[in-house]
Formats: structure tokens, sequence, C-alpha cells
């Protein structure tokens, strides 16, 4: 049996010259990230903002976020996210440092 | 029979069946790529990750992209960060002889062989990418790769989780708050959406989401991986945000 990618299936795939794509379980979510530079010790963090109004909002609060910090200097406070709203959470972390984001789940637009 | 609200993508994609995968994950712009893989740090407490090494070559320059990284089995000594980034990798700052598992959400990398870019989106040619507001689909450089997300409180500060209860919707809203406008209808929903992965080679990414107890004492670390879960370490009661990036096994 010939061995297929799913660029032989998908024309955008093909398109972007992807041999594969990456899957999920859940159904109708997406992945976006940006980068932040923390401004105080809790900044809120607005997807309209950090998106340029790709996303407005999220479908719902179940969203999943991740944080590394990705600037120099040890780390002094491990960055977490709190607060989960539809259309932003807090980021607690240190002054000026800049961190990495990436978030998993519906957008609502 | 009650029909859901949002049908599987196999109604629509043959990708999806052949490939395993369940359903597809979106996202906003062209051409962007979620890569991962494992990395440890055997000289000093830096170790740098080219995505040359990354990718075994197929992707060799990403100009932009998030990184997270997660050192796994032990707790971490050094708190873990990335530094110089650049469009051929990222520098891992932790423990000499840690391992560490990192996740590249990359968008618009120039592949070897590229192809001239087509203007029409995931959503031009996907009914189902439509339907979900999908611009476009991540790309991959493995077959069968699943990235999927959940949370999980800590009960204690080491605690056995499963994937299989961390993906589970029986009779769940998927939503934290109740009554919010995303659920899966009676009878609908898949009762576990992962009950175990295809092997032990999957990335895992954690994340402190909750502001009970203050600030971070112990950076969550997985120990013990296996196919169906991990030990989660970190501190008690939090929640916690847990990214998995691998092959699962149906």
């Amino acid at each position: 049996m010939k061995q297929r990618w799913v660029r032989d299936y998908c024309p955008f795939a093909k398109d972007q010259g992807f041999d594969s794509i990456t899957g999920n379980v859940y159904p109708g979510e997406q992945i976006f990230g940006f980068t932040h530079t923390q401004v105080a010790a809790s900044d809120i963090i607005t997807f309209a903002t950090e998106t340029h109004n790709k996303v407005t909002y999220m479908k719902n609060t179940a969203y999943k976020v991740q944080v590394t910090k990705v600037s120099s200097g040890s780390v002094v406070t491990v960055g977490y996210a709190y607060e989960q709203y539809k259309n932003y959470f807090r980021l607690y972390a240190e002054a000026g440092e800049v961190y990495d984001i990436i978030i998993i789940g519906k957008i609502g637009y | 029979m009650a029909k859901s609200r949002i049908d599987t993508f196999s109604t629509y994609c043959p990708v999806v069946e052949e490939f395993h995968i369940k359903n597809i994950l979106g996202c906003l712009q062209k051409k962007q790529w979620l890569i991962s893989g494992p990395t440890i740090i055997t000289v000093g407490q830096t170790k740098t990750v080219t995505f040359d090494d990354l990718t075994g070559g197929l992707l060799i320059d990403i100009p932009t992209f998030e990184v997270v990284v997660q050192k796994i089995n032990v707790a971490p000594v050094n708190w873990t960060y990335i530094t110089s980034k650049s469009s051929t990798g990222f520098v891992v700052n932790g423990d000499n002889g840690a391992t560490y598992h990192t996740v590249v959400f990359g968008t618009g990398p120039t592949k070897p062989f590229s192809l001239k870019q087509n203007p029409k989106w995931a959503k031009d040619y996907c009914p189902y990418c439509d339907k979900l507001k999908y611009n476009g689909v991540v790309g991959s450089i493995f077959k069968d790769n699943v990235a999927f997300s959940f949370k999980w409180i800590l009960s204690g500060t080491s605690q056995i989780i499963d994937f299989k209860t961390g993906t589970d919707t029986t009779g769940k809203h998927v939503g934290v708050i109740a009554g919010v406008d995303d659920y899966f209808e009676t009878g609908q929903q898949y009762p576990n959406l992962v009950t175990m992965m295809a092997n032990t080679d999957y990335e895992i990414i954690i994340t402190k989401t909750t502001d009970a107890g203050g600030a971070v004492v112990l950076p969550p670390w997985p120990s013990a991986i296996t196919k169906i879960g991990f030990t989660l370490n970190g501190d008690n009661a939090q929640e916690y945000d847990i990214l998995i990036v691998g092959q699962i096994q149906f």
C-alpha cells in the first residue's frame, strides 16, 4: 500500500509545504502564541492587544495557557496565569522580563 | 438521534481517519508549525537547540516563534528559562545533566524546498475548517502527531495523573463555568478523548494557572512518564494547564 502523507489529501497543507499537520483531540480548538514583556508583577494579558485583533475573545474560559521566560537572567519568580476570562487573563511574573505564551482553546472571535 | 452541534472532522476529511488524529488543530495564520522534542544539557547550565537538530534538518529557519520548555524527571534546581532566540534556534537554561521538553510554535519558516505561496486559506478548501473558522491548520513534520491540553488540580505535591481522566468529557461542560455556551450534548460526547499515548516519547509542558496559593513555590515538573500518564509534581491544590505533544494510541 502506498504510504501517503497529509499533503497528498489536503490542498492547504500542500500549499504551505506541510508534509503533515498537527492533530488535536478536542473538536474546534486552535493554537496561537505571542511574546509579552511584563510591565508589573501582575499584567492583564488582553487577547485583542496581543494578537493585533486576530483574537478578540475566547469561546469559553477553559482555554489552556503555557508560559516560559525568554529573556536573560535567572528566574526569580516562575510565571503563571490566573483569572482566566474570555477576553483576558492575568500573568504573574517578573516585571521587565519577556515571556513566550502559547494558548490552546476555542476562539470566540 | 440528537446531532452534535459540532460534527467530527471525519465527517468531511479523510486525513483524520487515515492519520488517527481525531481532530485537527487550527491556527490563525498561514505556514504555522508545531515542532517539539527533548534536549539534554550536557555541559554547564545551558544547551543550544537548533531547529535543524530538532527536526532532523527538515526545518532550519523559523523567523518568528514562541517556545515553551519543561524540565522532566527531576525537580529543577536552576529554574528553567530560554535565552538567545534567533531564527535558527534558542538556548535552554537549566540544570546540568537534565532533560528538557521543548515545544515550538513557529510561523513562516522557509523550508529548503519551499513552495510557491497560494493565496487560499484552509477555510477556502475545507468545509470543516470554514465551519470552525480555522484560517489555517498547524503543520507538522511527523505523521499522526497530536497536540492536546487539559487542566489538572494537583492533590498533594506529587500525584499520578492519567490522560483518560485528564481528557474525560463524560457528562461535563467543556467550559470551567457551568452554563457557558459550549458543551457536548448528552450522548454525543467522547467519554475519554485520550486513553494512552502510542509511546513515551511525547513532550509535556506544564504551567500553573491559578492564583490560589500565590507565587509558585515548587515549579511543576513531570516524572515517571508512561504511556497512560505521568506523575505531576508541584504545589498542593494548585491548578495546572498541561500541554502534550506526541502520538496518541486509540
